[in-house]
């Protein structure tokens, strides 16, 4: 099988010392920074891209491939630790985990996350190896046309599919492309929304809004919630290790987890947590002591962590085949790749297929990494949490400061970086969803060429648009995606305001 | 032997309904799970009417404030 | 407690109609703009100034709808926010735009390190600023000298890395 030895390669290449060397690094550095509260895998990956800069492409891939691994593992010990759930993740593995480390299995719970993991991250990063090259396939007769019609409906399903109101959800999506219109116009040279101010021609990185939003904000809002109790991490008592009866209970949630997370990860629509929910409700139904959940199950742990993994590497489905982002998170890494001067889709895997296969093995070996290392060393990271919180969101600032410093040392950028986390902390507070400012931003651009390109091909006929049969059945979705849920909350207010008014007690 | 071939006719049509309930319990589940994780996206807490058909005691998710 | 529902609020709020108005603005930025550039449209019909223009119509209609979700109350009202440590950290930020490129990367993020903890509840402003001076003073040895990050240098810089 032509997949299998293209694996096989980049494993090979993958395991060069150095290589191994820079996943380390990377795994350490993603766990230590998604470890801390109130950072997400989003915005790990977005702190922690600057670093990855100066290394050759190999070297950077493996990096940014063990932060992202490390960013996840990082965010589970989070939930499982921390008293303030709120903070974590993953809000389910915050559910059950909390619950067995009150009862002094953390260890455990710590471990069957991490293995589960690893199962997960395996068995997707294998079904991505495999299932990439027929995408592609499928892909390379997509025309511009359908490419925008796929743009627009990943915009749809990002703004307002799900979530509470089409409105905040489109005006974000809008403000990201408002903001994608700033700098030069890639068909023509033409600068755009510039103000006479050189460095906006380069136009707005994501780097930079996404860390503005996710960390100022952030940042920002807990500051303006003001001092609770302090946060409270609790102590991993006893073995790390899981018992017999630990892993006969949990290698089935594993397997369910990852089989659940993986689709759900692969489509265009996927919340970060909806694998996660499904899994547990999933585990429940079918758990020999279902009384236990809520109490600490420790399949509640299991199949949640491995859906979540699964969940995310699902994610890299399109990205790496089609270049569609679905979640902020892979907003983030896209713009990573455009970074290394790669871009992600059909024409990459058929012009550089060793790059590609090179970093589906790194995934693989920093996931391997992830789960050898960081296991024993779960006491470091517990002793990250119990920083106090004013000098954590120093720190979290200042890093955050340094990865756009690094990466363009200018006052406009830092001003931008002050500006985008104002908006931000507007934004939450007002419930305005942020993972639209960052898809829109970064595919704004993407889905203005498409559209120029097919329109320039068709001189100018509007109705190319909806002219093949992929084209229009993507336009037709996008448009019931965006109708369906508007009719289903308009009606769906009066029977839940009934509800409450008979849950009242 | 006679009672044997009782045996498949009103079994199938309690396959056919069973299928019904069955379908119509994931999709109330996976609705109530992408509810439940876009209010969980936007800071916000999930309804306790998703958090219960996804198996979760709306009394003890505390999760978010 | 009685079995009332709980009413969402129904009273219009004014941050419906600010947020509003922001959105005008910059959807008549986009349109000014979408308008002023040259139409170079080629085959497509479709010029720079086309997308710009079309993002700046919508933003304006969506600044219409919140106007009308705001009439209709269904703003979203934020609990309420302390203003102290807010301030700090925004001040932290600009103190570190200030002082970047005159004060170099140290003292910058050093008196933004500062500002922040102090806002976040680190009880003594200079013992925050000088933890922070020493933790930057320690970043930029790591990323500017192992990882070959370039950062800004100052007069810190110069002194203690010399050059």
């Amino acid at each position: 099988m032509g997949t299998f030895d293209l694996l096989l390669q980049g494993l090979a290449a993958a395991l060069d010392p150095m290589l191994l060397l820079y996943a380390l690094i990377g795994v350490t550095l993603g766990t230590a920074v998604g470890v801390l509260p109130g950072i997400g895998p989003a915005l790990t990956v977005a702190l922690l891209l600057p670093v990855t800069y100066g290394l050759d492409p190999a070297g950077s891939l493996i990096m940014f491939a063990g932060i992202y691994y490390g960013g996840m593992y990082g965010g589970s010990t989070t939930s499982i630790l921390l008293n303030t759930p709120g903070e974590s993740a993953s809000v389910i593995t915050a559910l059950e985990g909390n619950r067995m480390a009150r009862a002094g299995r953390g260890g455990p719970a710590l471990a069957t996350a991490a293995i589960g993991s690893f199962v997960a991250g395996l068995i997707a990063t294998l079904g991505l190896a495999f299932l990439a090259p027929w995408v592609v396939k499928f892909a390379l007769v997509f025309g511009p046309r359908d490419y925008f019609a796929l743009m627009v409906l990943a915009f749809i399903t990002v703004s307002s599919a799900f979530g509470d109101s089409t409105l905040r959800g489109l005006t974000s999506l809008f403000v990201g492309l408002a903001l994608a219109c700033v700098g030069i116009d890639q068909l023509t040279g033409q600068a755009r929304l510039h103000f006479g101010v050189p460095q906006l021609l380069d136009g707005i990185e994501v780097t930079t809004l996404a860390v503005a939003m996710f960390a100022v904000g952030e940042a920002l809002f807990v500051a303006g919630r003001g001092n609770g109790a302090p946060d409270e991490v609790i102590a991993v008592r006893g073995s790390v290790w899981m018992t017999r009866a630990d892993w006969a209970r949990s290698w089935r949630p594993w397997l369910r987890g990852s089989f659940i997370g993986f689709p759900i990860g692969a489509l265009p629509a996927g919340g970060a947590e909806i694998g996660t929910f499904l899994s547990y409700a999933a585990e429940k139904r079918l758990a020999r002591h279902p009384e236990e959940f809520g109490q600490g199950a420790i399949e509640g742990v299991a199949g949640p962590e491995a859906a979540n993994n699964a969940s995310a590497a699902g994610t890299l489905v399109p990205l790496l085949t089609l270049g569609l982002p679905s979640t902020a998170t892979a907003a983030i890494m896209l713009a990573g790749f455009q970074q290394f001067g790669l871009q992600p889709g059909p024409l990459l895997f058929a012009t550089n297929p060793q790059l590609v296969w090179s970093l589906i093995a790194s995934l693989l070996v920093a996931n391997a990494m992830l789960l050898v290392l960081n296991l024993p060393l779960v006491g470091l990271w517990v002793r990250l949490l119990t920083i106090p919180r004013p000098w954590l969101y120093a720190g979290i600032l200042l890093f955050a400061t340094l990865g756009t410093i690094g990466a363009n040392p200018s006052p406009v950028e830092l001003a931008m970086l002050l500006a985008f986390g104002v908006m931000g902390y507007g934004m939450r507070l007002y419930g305005y969803p942020i993972a639209p400012v960052v898809v829109g931003l970064i595919l704004g651009p993407m889905a203005e060429q498409q559209l120029r390109r097919a329109l320039s091909i068709a001189q100018g006929d509007v109705t190319t648009l909806v002219s093949s049969p992929v084209s229009a059945g993507l336009l037709a979705v996008a448009a019931l995606a965006l109708v369906v849920p508007m009719i289903l909350r308009s009606r769906g207010r009066g029977r839940v305001l009934a509800q409450v008014a008979s849950d009242a007690d | 032997m006679t009672r044997t071939v009782a045996h498949t006719r009103p079994q199938a049509g309690l396959d056919l309904a069973r299928i019904g309930t069955a379908l119509r319990d994931f999709f109330t589940v996976v609705a109530a799970a992408i509810d439940a994780s876009r209010a969980i996206e936007d800071g916000k807490r999930p309804s306790d009417a998703a958090l219960r058909q996804l198996g979760i005691n709306p009394a003890s998710f505390t999760a978010v404030r | 407690m009685t079995g009332l529902p709980i009413e969402p609020q129904r009273r219009p709020d004014g941050a419906a109609f600010v947020i509003a108005a922001l959105l005008a603005a910059l959807g008549a930025l986009l349109v000014v703009e979408g308008i002023s550039l040259p139409d170079r449209g080629g085959y497509s019909g479709v010029g720079p100034g086309k997308v710009p223009l079309a993002v700046g119509l919508c933003l304006l209609g969506l600044a219409g709808w919140t106007v009308l979700a705001g009439l209709r109350g269904e703003t979203e009202v934020p609990p309420r926010q302390a203003a102290r440590p807010v301030l700090w950290v925004l001040g932290g930020l600009v103190a570190q735009l200030a002082l970047l490129h005159t004060g170099g990367f140290t003292l910058a993020s050093g008196a933004l390190f500062g500002c922040v903890a102090h806002g976040f509840g680190a009880r003594r402003l200079p013992v925050a600023l000088g933890v922070g001076l020493v933790l930057a003073g320690a970043v930029y040895a790591v990323f500017d000298g192992l990882l070959r990050l370039t950062l800004p240098a100052g007069p810190v810089e110069r002194l203690i890395f010399g050059g």
